[in-house]
């Protein structure tokens, strides 16, 4: 498989290097445009800037003359139409700029330079720095800020009055919880910096940032926390996102794919969620998360296979129904992967292992239907996973009308037709609705299920269990951050166990999982169960 | 480069998945399920009916919806063969009904009395030695032709005469107790041992509801692959009382001014002891009983202490024993061990066992057997004494 694709990767490599090459467009970047730093003639300077950036509409300069003694020293504020708030600009620069500075100069003899005197006596916008590197004013320019540009200075002042359009935070569409906070990511990494900010207060939280894209320039921060995250595992990630090289990037999911310890696997080897919980708590465990500017899905790493049947209200809620919720999680993501395979086994070479009553009303069922059962179980998979594709892409108005037309027509109207037989109806829509209480794998499913169902189509129970055997050794044989995927039960870390099937009381979840944190493993105090006060060595009442 | 030699590898694996053909695959709708078997003689041959299913007369779904009503039509269909061997009259089955016939639902074989009498030898042979027949499936005498019994339509609350007799058999087993387990495991066990005689179940046809239906009345005792005679009600559960596989039933015996009062089994224990007495071998059989009064004919009958029931107890007794003897003496005159005594005994004096195993025969009519019932009466039900009326009469 994975050498067919390469060998088809490689002759596209080919056909593409044959192309005759088109010359790259000039980036703001590019060392070899222009002079890398400000003159002192403001003219110059604006005719640099246009020169790289180009002269867009949406790329404003006001400018204003100040009434210094002796001259009317011009100058030019430069900034995105729309990315900045105005009012701000306004009272807290142009504001102070015209009226306060001619009163500031007069009082003071002698100053040094200009751009000082702005930064320290005048602007009374919080964030300001002086930039003399054109392609560095360039970017914040671009990412929203205003520089501040004076004639006879070679020094420009970038003030932070960035604002635009963002969503607020909301609840997440796919990961929701009852119990529990409800907030999501939203597509502003500052935003989701603050959000985690909050869940993680203590100073080792660290955000590494970096800048990825050639022309979407995306910011990217690795976080973790210091002192838990294993030090190699974080300069494992940072290597592994600074050597993408990309044109841009417009989700996180760039990210994701570039960085996978598999590629050609089916199984995800890299976490995603959208709630700033989630990532907090893995952080906690030692993981490291990877946010992305505009993507409200931040990945985590390193992701193992039994954070499939986890949710973050296991641990919110009391640990018994949470125990019995990851076990039934369980054993719906093993039928809806292998159930159709194990009725087409089951039906067209074991039918002794159906109950008696059953397999009359089946083989009732099967008079007159055209199909072989593997085609029908295979069509009608395809039917559900169309109709689901459907669901998710229609406009919200017409969703109603398809799920009745999709449910009653598909369904029923086939059943009566004598086109499908009830019962590949019921294990279709059973492993449809099961497929979803895994959300991390459910892309994955259909591939997994057609697989099983072909070779059970072929060999029976036998072709099944070989399948399945294929399936779990490649799922062992799977790392992600050099952890292996089925840690802790394969290889198998007993006293890991607590958290994995079943989820232990949390006062007897006092360490990280060993396989993620190295170093500082205690999580809690040794001892946290609540006991009645007399038998407690230091209660609260003492 | 290894691309090349990879796809034929592929294509290679590919073809063989698919030309290899699917061994042993077959769709439902080509099976023919198989719910009873006859099995009759007929002059040399052996003469096989089959109950089959018809699928789409029981079937849930579009087919019930259909307008069919499916107690107006039988929904199995009736074939017959001719054949010297059994597998060989199956195999012509398959041809006359057009699919291919699949038996681990079988509920029961029932085999022609001419044939029993002669030797089931073939049918045991056929069901050990084929792969999809069941251990579990019951074996039946008929009274008369075997074939009467498959064809017989009526199926009491089931939709299919066979199915009908594997539930009543399991039933009359778990809560009556006036049947015998029946099934070929067992009679299979039983025929191998060195001494015990094994028991099938016998079956008959009556008219019930306007239909003739087959049923279980009694069982039939073999004497090797030989039928050697019937036992009827009474005797099974007296069999069953001797092997110990009573389970729940009622009992009625007689008070002692004439009227009838109705016991319940409430579990049972039997011990079998055998010795030797001047070197003629003598059995004791030990019941224990517990039972619970279930209906009492006679108004004036306390039951308000203990020892009101203890009083009811030989009633009891003597009831189970006369079922017991019933039993021995039927298998006496059958010349049948069907107990096992012999092999109790083997177990229990294996030295003096050796001396007499030759003549086991003649020794089994005449066999001295004690029989010992002990009962205990627990329970009344929901009320204690019957209720007297207030009106003086």
């Amino acid at each position: 498989m994975r050498k067919i694709l390469n060998m088809i990767l490689r002759r596209v490599k080919e056909a593409e290097s044959n192309r005759p090459r088109v010359p790259e467009p000039a980036v703001g970047r590019d060392k070899a445009q222009g002079p890398p730093y400000l003159t002192r003639d403001l003219d110059n300077n604006l005719k640099i800037i246009f020169d790289i950036a180009g002269r867009n509409p949406d790329l404003i300069v006001r400018h204003m003359e100040i009434n210094l003694p002796g001259e009317a020293r011009r100058c030019a504020l430069l900034f995105l139409d729309e990315m900045v708030d105005s009012e701000l600009m306004g009272s807290m620069i142009i504001e102070p700029v015209l009226k306060e500075l001619p009163q500031v100069i007069k009082s003071r003899r002698a100053y040094t330079s200009l751009v000082d005197v702005i930064e320290k006596n005048v602007l009374t916008i919080p964030g300001v720095r002086q930039f003399a590197s054109v392609s560095e004013i360039i970017g914040e320019v671009l990412r929203g800020n205003s520089a501040l540009l004076l004639d006879k200075e070679n020094k420009a002042l970038i003030c932070a009055n960035r604002a635009y359009e963002v969503r607020s935070v909301e609840e997440p569409t796919l990961e929701t919880v009852v119990r529990g906070p409800k907030e999501g990511f939203t597509e502003s990494l500052s935003t989701n910096m603050a959000l985690l900010r909050r869940k993680i207060a203590g100073p080792n939280l660290r955000f590494d940032q970096l800048w990825i894209g050639k022309y979407s320039q995306t910011r990217v921060a690795v976080t973790y926390i210091y002192g838990i995250a294993d030090r190699g595992l974080v300069e494992e990630v940072k290597k592994r996102v600074s050597r993408i090289s990309i044109d841009g990037v417009l989700d996180s999911g760039y990210i994701e794919q570039l960085i996978e310890d598999a590629p050609y696997s089916l199984f995800p080897t890299v976490g995603n969620t959208e709630k700033p919980d989630v990532v907090a708590a893995r952080l906690l465990e030692g993981k490291v998360a990877v946010l992305v500017d505009g993507s409200p899905v931040a990945l985590t790493v390193p992701r193992l296979f039994y954070e499939t049947i986890q949710t973050p209200e296991d641990y919110y809620s009391r640990p018994y129904n949470s125990s019995v919720l990851r076990i039934i999680r369980l054993f719906f993501f093993i039928s809806t992967v292998v159930l159709p395979g194990f009725y087409v086994a089951v039906v067209n070479y074991h039918p002794e292992l159906i109950p008696r009553r059953l397999i009359i009303t089946m083989a009732g069922d099967r008079e007159g239907v055209p199909l072989p059962l593997v085609l029908e179980v295979v069509v009608f998979g395809i039917i559900f996973e169309g109709l689901r594709e459907a669901g998710v892409r229609m406009p919200r108005a017409v969703g109603s009308a398809i799920t009745i037309v999709g449910a009653l027509l598909i369904g029923q109207a086939t059943v009566d037709a004598g086109l499908v037989t009830s019962s590949t109806v019921i294990v279709t829509a059973f492993v449809g609705i099961a497929g979803f209480i895994t959300p991390g794998l459910t892309d994955i499913f259909i591939i997994i299920r057609f697989f099983l169902v072909f070779l059970s189509g072929v060999l029976g129970i036998s072709g099944l269990i070989m399948g399945i055997l294929v399936l779990y050794a490649h799922m062992c044989s799977l790392r992600s951050f050099g952890v292996p995927y089925m840690a802790p039960i394969a290889p198998l870390n007993f006293s890991q166990l607590k958290d994995v099937y079943i989820r232990a009381p949390l006062w007897h979840l006092t360490t990280r999982p060993s396989f993620i944190a190295k170093e500082n493993r205690r999580r809690m105090k040794e001892g946290l169960k609540p006991e009645p006060p007399e038998k407690g060595n230091n209660s609260s009442r003492k | 480069m290894t691309g090349i030699k990879i796809i034929p590898v592929v294509l290679i694996g590919l073809a063989l998945l698919f030309l290899s053909g699917c061994w042993s695959n077959l769709e439902l709708e080509n099976r023919a399920f198989v719910s009873a078997l006859g099995i009759d003689k007929s002059g040399d041959k052996l003469r096989v009916t089959a109950q089959l299913l018809v699928p789409s007369l029981l079937g849930g779904g579009q087919n019930r919806a259909m307008g069919t009503d499916p107690n107006k039509k039988n929904p199995v269909f009736i074939v017959e063969t001719e054949a010297r061997t059994l597998s060989e009259a199956v195999d012509l089955l398959s041809k006359e009904s057009g699919r291919r016939l699949f038996f681990p639902f079988l509920q029961i074989i029932v085999v022609g009395e001419d044939l029993a009498r002669y030797s089931i030898l073939p049918v045991t042979e056929w069901v050990q030695r084929d792969r999809e027949l069941r251990l579990k499936t019951l074996l039946g005498v008929a009274v008369g032709e075997a074939g009467e019994v498959i064809k017989a339509p009526g199926a009491g609350l089931e939709r299919v005469p066979g199915y009908f007799l594997g539930s009543s058999t399991e039933t009359a087993n778990n809560f009556c107790s006036r049947v015998v387990e029946g099934n070929f495991l067992k009679f299979i066990k039983d025929l191998s041992s060195r001494s015990r005689d094994p028991v099938a179940l016998r079956l008959a046809t009556a008219e019930v509801s306007d239909q003739k239906q087959a049923r279980i009345s009694g069982s039939a005792v073999f004497d090797g692959y030989r039928l050697a005679g019937w036992l009827n009600d009474r005797e099974t559960r007296g069999y069953l009382w001797i092997t110990g596989d009573i389970q729940r039933g009622i009992i009625s015996a007689t008070l002692p001014h004439g009227e009838s009062i109705a016991f319940e089994i409430r579990g049972s224990d039997t011990e079998i002891k055998t010795g030797f007495v001047d070197g003629e071998p003598v059995v004791d059989i030990n019941i224990v009983m517990k039972s619970a009064v279930n209906e009492v004919h006679n108004p004036v009958v306390s039951l308000a202490s203990p020892r009101d029931l203890d009083r009811l107890e030989p009633l009891v007794e003597r009831q189970v024993a006369g079922e017991v003897h019933a039993a021995l003496e039927k298998a006496r005159r059958l010349n049948t061990d069907i107990f096992g005594f012999g092999e109790i005994i083997h177990r229990q004096h294996p030295a003096e066992w050796r001396r007499i195993a030759g003549y086991w025969d003649e020794i089994f009519p005449l066999l001295p057997v004690q029989v010992q019932v002990k009962a205990t009466i627990r329970r009344t039900g929901q009320i204690g004494s019957p209720v007297r009326p207030g009106k003086p009469e």
